[in-house]
């Protein structure tokens, strides 16, 4: 790779995007040292390879770079797919390292003698005029960004209470769970029949976008009969809100 | 005093055109204010002061290859920015499932219930494993990043091809202008979805094999090689497209033939995509004949059922019920849109005529603009109308190449204000083409997600599918349609709502007839979810918060008949019940 320092410098950025994105206990961290190693890398050395001596210009580099990194991506999961191991992470890093690797081996064969820049690199030097427009543009996408990410107040929009109840397995235990969805704090009194002719009474009040969890015991003669847990607002205390039912194993008598 | 530049004011109007979109979406989602207005406000100022630059004849080439990226990167944020943080359109949905079930199962090929062939073709979910397993990204975030870099790759490689074909990077400019009026361009082509990776695909393959013809012998085995890479990609990604290739290098085939162009046919092109779909199609995706068979027949059958009089469909109307009518303004728009690009269409086809007479490319063309009116008939007919969008959305690659060169020889050389008047009127062919490609009350954001008491709450459907993935046992899902794709990501959740078997009928359906439980069971649905809410079998309109309680509900007893039977009903969130079915008594 002597002397192709693009080509050095494609093989070193895949080698340290592969371990930080394989290694790296961020996922932003390692998302950020893969999208390199997916979107651009392999595309940028298999132009070179492909091209070789006579390399495309600019505009036509960059669709190349990602058309064919797009590409790497879905003939490489095809690949990976009949490979020991299948579509993992490891297997990911390892196809994409190889290829960059091997690509670029590729390319310094078929661009000897190393090519030697003739024109003199450009500096990128906006006016401050410019600069700061550039700024202001970037910031509002990052802002527009942010606001769609934030959830707003929607007070128009209905809300509502859910309530769940999976007896386990055995039938002897019941979790009972309530959510709430609704636009204000509620209070509630959540009744569950516990034994065939009683049950326990529980009351709360749960903020918007809070679950409240409760576990109870069921008595063994309810075995082979209906378990049912009754929710109730406190605006509203005459009349059930919501109801689950369950019906629990017969193996439980 | 310096002047400032042009990249400097259009990227600039860009960012603050997509904060407005933004914010238009944000308010939108606040249930309480119509934003539709700085909306398009928003939308407006992302795309004029580029089309603007873009009619100029001062712009360099390089200049140009900037302000059509920043379009095409600007107008997917405003796809992007409309539901950050979860997929919401329809087929976003099966697509993610896909995708997760490629990083569970460390295979393709996984069954997809909702839409079985998207297994079929996993080019797509399998490249978004990548990001996913790689970046420790969910679906959602490794999905837009990857569409992204294929919206970024369909704009240069367009903007190559029309400068490649016409010379003039002024006309190719001003073709990838043209080309976001497509009516798929805003959001239909920027979803998660096989054709957002496909198409751009084909048109990188396309400006390949233009450069593979002007660049002389020393690089034609290089852009070959390429062209293969790519179609091989391709293939697996998405039939239509695949598809559509051939037909593309098909017809290019018989003009090189009947023009006798001095060059190489490109028949080995159109022999090897054809080759390499037919080798899918009978290895991997034989289902596709079955998948793809019946719609190109009822559109065939249902074009001449038109044309002979029967049923028509109205414009602007969805196949939903639920679907609220297009307001008349917005038509109008639409359809002043259309004028205009069959009034530039007009004008390029002279030109063609008059300019390119014997050059391929330019008549394959000119031959697609004629044929996208001919589709824009389609729509027309209830059961073409799907077949006739999606064949536009190829066409429309000639027609932007058409337009643009009628644009140019028309106002070539007209000065400020006839330039401004160009603008406008790409400017309304691309907001005209938004929305007829996109439902009228859908362009805007609603509420699934909301904050309230500085917590977030969740949409009925939404906090179901969370309470699926959360605490649900194992089993197979039967739910109406919206509910259904909900819950098929992130909870990789077997969920379907469709005919196949009749699920939809069975959830919504006022008695329970004797068929209806032996089939549950025999298609070993676990549980059932039963939604009051009419719009629920609407995978578009039926996963959000209904707004001060206007919302058109079943009869109770599409509930009461599961208690009935009677099933565990092991969720209740008023309007919608998850029932167990197995292990009733």
């Amino acid at each position: 790779m002597r002397g192709h320092r693009d080509l050095g410098f494609a093989c070193t950025a895949a080698i340290v995007c592969t371990l930080v994105a394989l290694l790296s206990p961020l996922p932003s961290i390692a998302l950020i040292a893969a999208i390199p190693l997916a979107l651009v890398l392999p595309g940028y050395v298999l132009t070179a390879a492909i091209f070789g001596r006579s390399g495309p210009d600019a505009p036509r580099q960059a669709l190349l770079t990602l058309a064919l990194s797009l590409a790497v991506l879905v003939l490489g999961s095809l690949l990976l797919n009949y490979m020991p191991g299948g579509i993992r992470a490891l297997s990911w890093g390892i196809l994409l390292l190889v290829v960059v690797l091997a690509s670029a081996r590729l390319a310094a064969i078929r661009r000897r003698p190393p090519r030697k820049s003739s024109r003199p690199r450009r500096r990128l030097s906006p006016a401050p005029l410019d600069a700061a427009l550039f700024a202001v543009g970037g910031l509002a996408a990052v802002g527009a960004i942010v606001v769609a990410q934030i959830p707003v107040t929607a007070s128009n929009a209905d809300g509502f209470t859910a309530l769940w109840m999976l007896p386990s397995q055995d039938g002897e235990r019941a979790r009972v769970g309530i959510s709430s969805n609704e636009q204000e704090p509620t209070s509630y009194r959540l009744y569950v029949r516990t034994e065939p002719d009683s049950g326990v009474v529980k009351r709360f009040t749960l903020e918007p976008g809070e679950e409240q969890r409760f576990k109870f015991a069921l008595d063994p003669d309810l075995a082979g009969r209906r378990v049912t847990a009754s929710l109730y607002r406190d605006e509203k205390p005459q009349r059930v809100y919501r109801r689950v039912t369950s019906w629990l194993p017969d193996e439980a008598r | 005093m310096t002047a400032v530049s042009w990249p400097a004011r259009t990227f600039c109007a860009a960012g603050v055109g997509l904060l407005l979109v933004s914010l238009a979406n944000a308010l939108a989602r606040g249930t309480e204010t119509t934003t539709t207005a700085i909306y398009w406000l928003g939308l407006l100022l992302i795309v004029l002061p580029i089309f603007y630059r873009l009619t100029s004849r001062e712009a360099s080439a390089a200049e140009r290859l900037f302000q059509v990226c920043l379009l095409g990167l600007a107008l997917y944020g405003v796809k992007a920015v409309r539901d950050s943080l979860l997929f919401t359109f329809p087929d976003e949905l099966v697509h993610a499932y896909s995708a997760g079930q490629i990083v569970d199962a460390h295979h393709l090929f996984e069954s997809n219930p909702n839409i079985p062939i998207i297994s079929r073709y996993p080019g797509l979910e399998g490249a978004t494993s990548s990001l996913m397993l790689l970046g420790d990204a969910s679906s959602y975030v490794a999905g837009t990043i990857l569409v992204a870099a294929a919206k970024l790759t369909l704009v240069i490689a367009l903007f190559l091809l029309f400068g490649r074909i016409s010379g003039s990077a002024r006309l190719a400019g001003l073709a990838v202008a043209v080309y976001t009026a497509t009516p798929n361009f805003l959001f239909f082509n920027a979803q998660f979805s096989y054709e957002s990776l496909s198409l751009p695909l084909l048109v990188v393959v396309l400006a390949a094999f233009v450069e593979r013809e002007a660049g002389g012998t020393t690089r034609t085995g290089s852009w070959t090689v390429a062209i293969g890479i790519l179609i091989a990609a391709i293939v697996p990604t998405h039939h239509l497209t695949s598809y559509a290739l051939v037909i593309l290098f098909g017809a290019l085939a018989i003009l090189y033939r009947v023009l006798g162009v001095p060059r190489a046919n490109p028949w080995p092109f159109a022999a090897f995509t054809l080759a390499l779909a037919l080798v899918w199609l009978f290895a991997a995706a034989h289902s596709t004949v079955d998948y793809l068979g019946p719609v190109l027949t009822d559109a065939v059958k249902g074009s001449f059922e038109t044309a002979s009089g029967g049923g028509a469909r109205k414009l602007f109307e969805s196949p939903a019920s639920t679907a609220p009518v297009t307001p008349v303004l917005a038509r109008l728009i639409s359809l002043l849109g259309v004028m205009v690009l069959a009034a530039g269409a007009g004008f390029g086809l002279l030109a063609v005529w008059r300019h390119f007479p014997r050059r391929p490319f330019a008549l394959l063309f000119a031959l697609a603009a004629v044929g996208f009116f001919f589709t824009l008939l389609l729509r027309f007919a209830p059961a073409a109308w799907e077949t006739g969008n999606r064949a536009g959305e190829f066409l429309f690659i000639g027609l932007a190449f058409v337009v643009a060169l009628g644009a140019l020889q028309l106002f070539g050389s007209a000065g400020r204000l006839i330039r401004t008047g160009l603008a406008a009127a790409l400017a309304l062919a691309m907001v005209g083409g938004a929305i007829s490609g996109w439902p009228w009350d859908q362009q805007l954001a609603q509420p699934i997600r909301a904050e309230a008491h500085g917590d977030e709450i969740v949409s009925e459907p939404l906090a179901a599918s969370h309470w699926v993935s959360e605490y649900l046992p194992e089993g197979k899902i039967a739910a109406p349609e919206a509910d259904a794709r909900l819950i098929l990501t992130p909870t990789q959740r077997e969920a379907y709502g469709g005919t196949n078997p009749d699920v939809h009928d069975i959830l919504a359906s006022v008695e329970l007839e004797d068929w209806q439980l032996p089939q549950l069971e025999d298609e070993n649905y676990r549980y059932l979810i039963a939604d009051r809410r009419q719009i629920a079998p609407d995978s578009v309109r039926g996963i959000y918060f209904t707004v001060d309680g206007n919302v058109e509900l079943y009869g109770r007893q599409v509930v009461r008949k599961w208690t009935r039977v009677p099933v565990a009903r092991l969720y209740n969130s008023g309007r919608i019940s998850l029932f167990e079915v197995e292990g009733r008594p």
